[in-house]
């Protein structure tokens, strides 16, 4: 099959199970972030920061060692030249991918939500970004504009030099990248960027809805930077990590978070036929039925499931979201390939009858030891050789 | 004359007015009753813990108990001071192994500990197993947790404790965050491990009791 036929089945396989048709058989798509470049033996940062062909080559090895319907992606998600020149100092580079160093999400105290939710374009502008990067403390405009001008640049380059390497591996590999784009929840961004674990934490029992008030305005703000012309819905993925949920008590989680999931599904999912890709962090299993409530029907949208009893999740919200995952990366790393063969059954028996599953790993996987490749390439093997509808 | 059921009950309950009104009191009150004060936050810490275990609370409620009795602590402080009846402090050391960089784990935990008792040595991230053998060496420590995110943490948590029975150490281990697991354990030489700061918490303690 030439490249091009190799494309349209892989995306159109994953589509299906999408759109709820049952494709021809399950869609492999495992979560291999910085494992494939191990794999293959080539640098992270040089792949990442030089030469781009180094990517192609790290996803060419991987597309001629084992069955797959898609990378997630190819992992070089930070503009690092941006992050560097303005200053941040969060984002830490190494042969393992690029790491956030640790808990630098305390920017703002609870008091200023007010501020936050009467005009978050300019709180951010005005307040939060002087004080997080202090190249901006500088009474000159000018200077200011050029800081904006360079960091503008640097970013196009990093576009630039990430589509053009993605362009090639789905043309001349036929190999779908998937994910398109990131949104966070509003909650979220006041987790990882303004109040960091502890300060939200305290914010939900005392500063409920002061933080509810400023998580709408935030949210309309996020929407409203979302251009549709200039991504407009095709069958890949817009991707949100949903970070906060899980260490909320369910009352919590339907009053400052589920409205959230299920504002942006009807305008994103619903409204404007985008497909959504959520990271289910942590175990669901206590909010699914509130999921099963409160979200909409059959949208375009799948959930990665990390932990919890993916028959049950299936069952109970099957509905509301495509399941993906199952395979946990730790028996790929420890587990004898026997081992490997019966989870890949069970996986298969329990959850893709019916479709509505794709095959995936529950956790990124970033080195060689997240997975041997002796049991990773026999667990997407067994999946193309059995998945068939 | 303070009620000190009502002032544990506070504290299970994460209701954060009652429990500062009955610590000021116990304060105004002159502080003689501030240790028995502090038993009653404990008891309430242990219905936190409770509660957690049932599901009825999350990581979250934890997090807020930890702050609710660092509040307490601060405002029994000066009656405190002398003749504390708990003790003298366990010494411990907490980390993010090498090559993790997280610590929003870390953090929560140590609070915890620190509500708990223990004199938490925080090693900070990125810590090399010498660090730990050393300061271990150094100050005598029996309990060391090692904290991480990412799967390759599992790698450094192995050397980690390697290097510990290697110099000799004989020091408990407990591993926690995402990536460990029972399999993880047993591939790390860990003692234990956990996914949430109650069961390090728990573990700990049972360990600072032998």
């Amino acid at each position: 099959m030439n490249a091009n036929d190799l494309y349209e089945q892989r995306l159109q396989r994953f589509d299906d199970v999408m759109s709820r048709r049952i494709p021809d058989r399950v869609p492999i798509i495992p979560n291999m972030n910085t494992w494939m470049y191990h794999l293959a033996g080539v640098s992270v940062k040089t792949a990442f920061t030089e030469d781009p062909n180094e990517i192609f080559r790290a996803a060419k090895h991987l597309n001629d060692t084992l069955p797959l319907d898609g990378l997630v992606s190819t992992s070089n998600t930070i503009p690092i030249n941006l992050a560097k020149k303005i200053g941040d100092g969060i984002y830490t580079f190494s042969e393992n991918g690029v790491q956030i160093k640790g808990s630098g999400g305390h920017l703002m105290e609870p008091q200023e939500y007010p501020l936050l939710a009467q005009d978050p374009m300019k709180f951010f502008a005005n307040v939060l970004i002087p004080r997080k990067f202090e190249i901006f403390n500088t009474p000159s405009i000018e200077k200011k504009v050029d800081i904006i001008k360079q960091a503008y640049k640097d970013n196009l380059e990093y576009i630039k030099y990430n589509s053009g390497v993605n362009a090639r591996i789905e043309k001349e590999l036929g190999l779908p990248i998937i994910v398109r784009g990131t949104n966070f929840l509003a909650p979220d961004v006041v987790l990882d960027y303004l109040r960091d674990f502890v300060g939200i934490s305290l914010d939900v029992r005392r500063h409920s809805d002061e933080l509810l008030e400023a998580c709408l305005s935030l949210y309309d703000y996020i929407i409203g930077m979302f251009d549709d012309t200039a991504t407009p819905p095709n069958r890949k993925l817009l991707f949100s990590p949903l970070h906060l949920p899980t260490y909320l008590r369910p009352k919590d989680f339907q009053k400052l978070y589920l409205p959230f999931m299920k504002k942006y599904l009807e305008e994103m999912a619903v409204k404007r036929g985008y497909s959504c890709y959520f990271f289910m962090e942590n175990d669901w299993m206590p909010y699914l039925d509130l999921l099963r409530e409160e979200l909409p029907k059959d949208a375009k949208v799948v959930g990665l499931f990390e932990k919890g009893d993916l028959k049950i999740i299936k069952e109970k919200v099957g509905k509301e979201m495509v399941i993906m995952g199952g395979m946990p990366v730790e028996l790929l790393a420890l587990g004898t390939k026997e081992q490997v063969i019966d989870k890949c059954k069970e996986l298969l028996d329990t959850l893709a009858p019916g479709g509505n599953y794709i095959f995936s790993t529950d956790k990124s996987m970033m080195t060689l030891s997240d997975g041997t490749p002796e049991n990773t390439i026999a667990a997407c093997e067994y999946i193309a050789a059995h998945g068939q509808y | 004359m303070i009620d000190f059921e009502k002032l544990a009950q506070a504290m299970g309950e994460l209701d954060e007015d009652t429990v500062v009104e009955l610590l000021e009191a116990v304060m105004a009150e002159g502080g003689t009753e501030a240790s028995k004060a502090m038993e009653a936050c404990q008891k309430g810490m242990d219905t936190v813990g409770k509660l957690f275990e049932e599901g009825e609370y999350f990581v979250g409620d934890l997090i807020y108990a930890g702050e609710l009795m660092t509040q307490a602590v601060v405002i029994l402080k000066d009656a405190l001071a002398t003749g504390d009846a708990s003790g003298p402090k366990i010494k411990m050391i907490l980390c993010t192994v090498k090559d993790d960089l997280h610590d929003i784990g870390k953090n929560i935990v140590k609070a915890m500990l620190e509500a708990n008792g223990f004199d938490v040595l925080d090693l900070g991230i990125d810590v090399p197993a010498e660090k730990v053998v050393e300061t271990a060496k150094a100050e005598g420590i029996r309990i060391v947790a090692l904290s991480g995110v990412l799967t390759l943490a599992i790698d450094s948590m192995k050397a980690t404790i390697e290097a510990l029975k290697e110099a000799g150490l004989d020091c408990k281990v407990i591993i926690g965050g995402a990536p460990v697991s029972e399999a993880a354990c047993k591939v790390t030489g860990a003692d234990e491990w956990a996914h949430s700061p109650q069961k390090t918490i728990q573990t700990c303690k049972a360990w600072a009791a032998e």
